[in-house]
């Protein structure tokens, strides 16, 4: 699961230009860290919810990128 | 000096204190600190310069960007008195005044990146000034040099109000501001509000909260209020055209008398008199008192074959006269309201051969509340249109940039529900042999069209829907 986010956090940066990650950390910050803003957020949830079936925005804002995770594995289970 | 002395200008979590600075010297010492030297503060000064001037100012980037930064902010020094006094005048004679003209970029009202030129009297007419708006400490969601932004700042201006820079910033970062600032009146989008109901605990000290952008729906207004306890709350509705129109206590509105035979409501949907819109030019800056699409290109403001009434005569009737025995119009003066509004028959109508002149469809629907007196709740946009964060988005417009994409033959663009911004744009192309890369075509679109405009998601489909008649097929 990690692997596939890392992959759209990549595909939302490269198209506004971005370098690519190597690896996401937990505590990483999707707008202080990954440098996204409401646009991209957006994007985000857009890519994520079309991979996993999930809207990880659905219940509240979200933060981290362990808080991503987490509302990932809480649909998951 | 008066109560608004030791206030403080702007502020973000990071500032520092500048304790004299050139917009207090611009403000005559009405103000003490300004914390923080930003664009924003950039822009509101040499917004106070220009109405000090009676000069005109354009708040276009990129050029106005390039000027605000070489501009010498010493020259606010010597004009401080001349702000307050030309302010004066404006407020006290709105219409008459020749005041300094403002030039923005339009929100996509029209779905046109575009720009529009409003002096600053029409620009000022929600602006109120009295003591008790004086101790209003206003927080500053919108960018100064868009229209919701600069309105903030003449009216935190015309009081002497402290503003707090809330821009950028985390939800949780807002809620702290406020409550640490005491912010007392808020403005901005349904879409900034719902991220802040999501992380923050109820804000005591807050006393008017206003949106406006885009439609707030009846949920969003009851968490908005558990969030602003103490707070009206106001829903606004405005664009760069013309400035604020309507405004309500919560989602339902009426026409104010001011704007009685300017703003009407017809085939259900919110329309303006030509009187109300500014001054519009080309993308070239040059004034040629119509629009251009992005391409150059003459556009329709109004679809084709839309209706007008033209303009009232002297006589204080439509030439149409239906507003005298049939009243099938709603909130103009002398109208009745009736049960076929909307409902023009083809031989009332009159195409419009230049709707411009005359009355400019804003595409929002209406939903009558109640009849007498009018109010009435505005339910959303036009069907094809799409509301991106509280910005108005054309899908028109956007395929005909993709559309001039090297490799892209065809264009369609949707919408996609999104939690975070309401709508997300997605672009499904019909390509030659070899297709665009997504990020080619991502950067291609957005250095011609604004970041809300460009879609964020991009298929490549081997042929797009039409409709029996060849046309294309939308959602």
């Amino acid at each position: 699961m990690n692997d596939r986010l890392l992959e759209i956090v990549n595909t939302v940066r490269k198209n506004k230009g971005q370098g690519h990650l190597e690896s996401l950390k937990p505590e990483m910050r999707l707008r202080g860290d990954l440098g996204f803003d409401s646009l991209d957020l957006a994007e985000l949830t857009v890519r994520i919810d079309e991979r996993f079936r999930v809207d990880v925005f659905e219940a509240g804002l979200v933060n981290t990128v362990e808080e991503v995770t987490e509302r990932l594995k809480a649909r998951k289970e | 000096m008066d109560s608004s002395q030791n206030k403080i200008w702007f502020v973000d979590t990071k500032g520092a204190a500048f304790p004299r600075s050139e917009l207090i010297e611009a403000l005559d010492g009405k103000l003490r600190n300004v914390v923080r030297s930003s664009d924003t503060h950039r822009t509101v000064l040499e917004i106070t310069k220009a109405i000090a001037r009676g000069a005109d100012l354009s708040l276009m980037l990129p050029q106005a960007e390039k000027a605000l930064v070489s501009r010498s902010t010493a020259n606010a020094y010597r004009d401080s008195r001349a702000f307050s006094t030309k302010w004066e005048r404006i407020c006290r004679s709105a219409a008459g005044e020749t005041s300094s003209r403002i030039g923005m970029h339009t929100s996509g009202s029209t779905g046109i990146p575009n720009s529009v030129w409003q002096p600053v009297s029409q620009l000022a007419r929600a602006v109120r000034v009295s003591d008790r708006n004086a101790t209003a400490t206003w927080g500053l969601a919108y960018k100064p040099t868009h229209v919701a932004g600069v309105q903030v700042a003449l009216q935190a201006l015309a009081n002497g109000c402290p503003l707090v820079d809330l821009q950028g910033l985390s939800a949780a970062e807002v809620a702290t501001a406020i409550a640490q600032h005491g912010v007392t009146h808020l403005s901005a989008t349904p879409t900034f509000y719902r991220l802040l109901v999501a992380s923050a605990t109820p804000l005591n000290g807050v006393r008017s909260v206003t949106m406006g952008g885009e439609p707030a729906d009846a949920d969003l207004l009851d968490r908005v209020r558990t969030l602003f306890p103490h707070a009206r709350i106001h829903n606004v509705y405005a664009s760069t055209e013309a400035g604020t129109l309507l405004v309500s206590d919560g989602d339902v509105f009426s026409i104010p008398s001011e704007s009685a035979d300017r703003v009407i409501i017809q085939e259900k949907r919110l329309w303006v008199h030509r009187s109300l819109l500014g001054e519009f030019v080309g993308r070239a800056g040059k004034p040629d008192g119509a629009r251009e699409r992005v391409d150059g290109a003459p556009v329709r403001v109004c679809p084709e074959g839309v209706t007008t009434r033209g303009d009232k005569r002297e006589d204080g009737h439509w030439p149409d006269g239906l507003n005298k025995d049939g009243g099938k119009e709603i909130g103009r003066p002398g109208g009745r309201l009736s049960n076929k509004a909307g409902a023009l028959g083809a031989n009332e109508e009159q195409t419009l051969k230049n709707p411009i002149e005359e009355w400019y469809d804003t595409g929002d629907r209406i939903e009558v509340i109640e009849e007498h007196p009018l109010r009435f709740r505005i339910v959303g946009r036009d069907r094809d249109w799409f509301n991106v964060g509280g910005h108005k988005v054309n899908p028109r417009v956007v395929e005909s940039v993709l559309e001039c994409c090297p490799g892209v033959t065809r264009a369609r663009v949707s919408g996609r529900s999104n939690s975070v911004v309401g709508t997300v744009l997605v672009a499904e192309l019909e390509c030659q042999t070899c297709a665009p890369a997504e990020a080619t075509i991502r950067v291609f679109a957005a250095a011609r069209l604004p970041a809300y405009q460009v879609p964020r998601l991009i298929k490549v489909v081997e042929a797009l829907p039409a409709t029996w008649t060849g046309k294309l097929k939308r959602e």
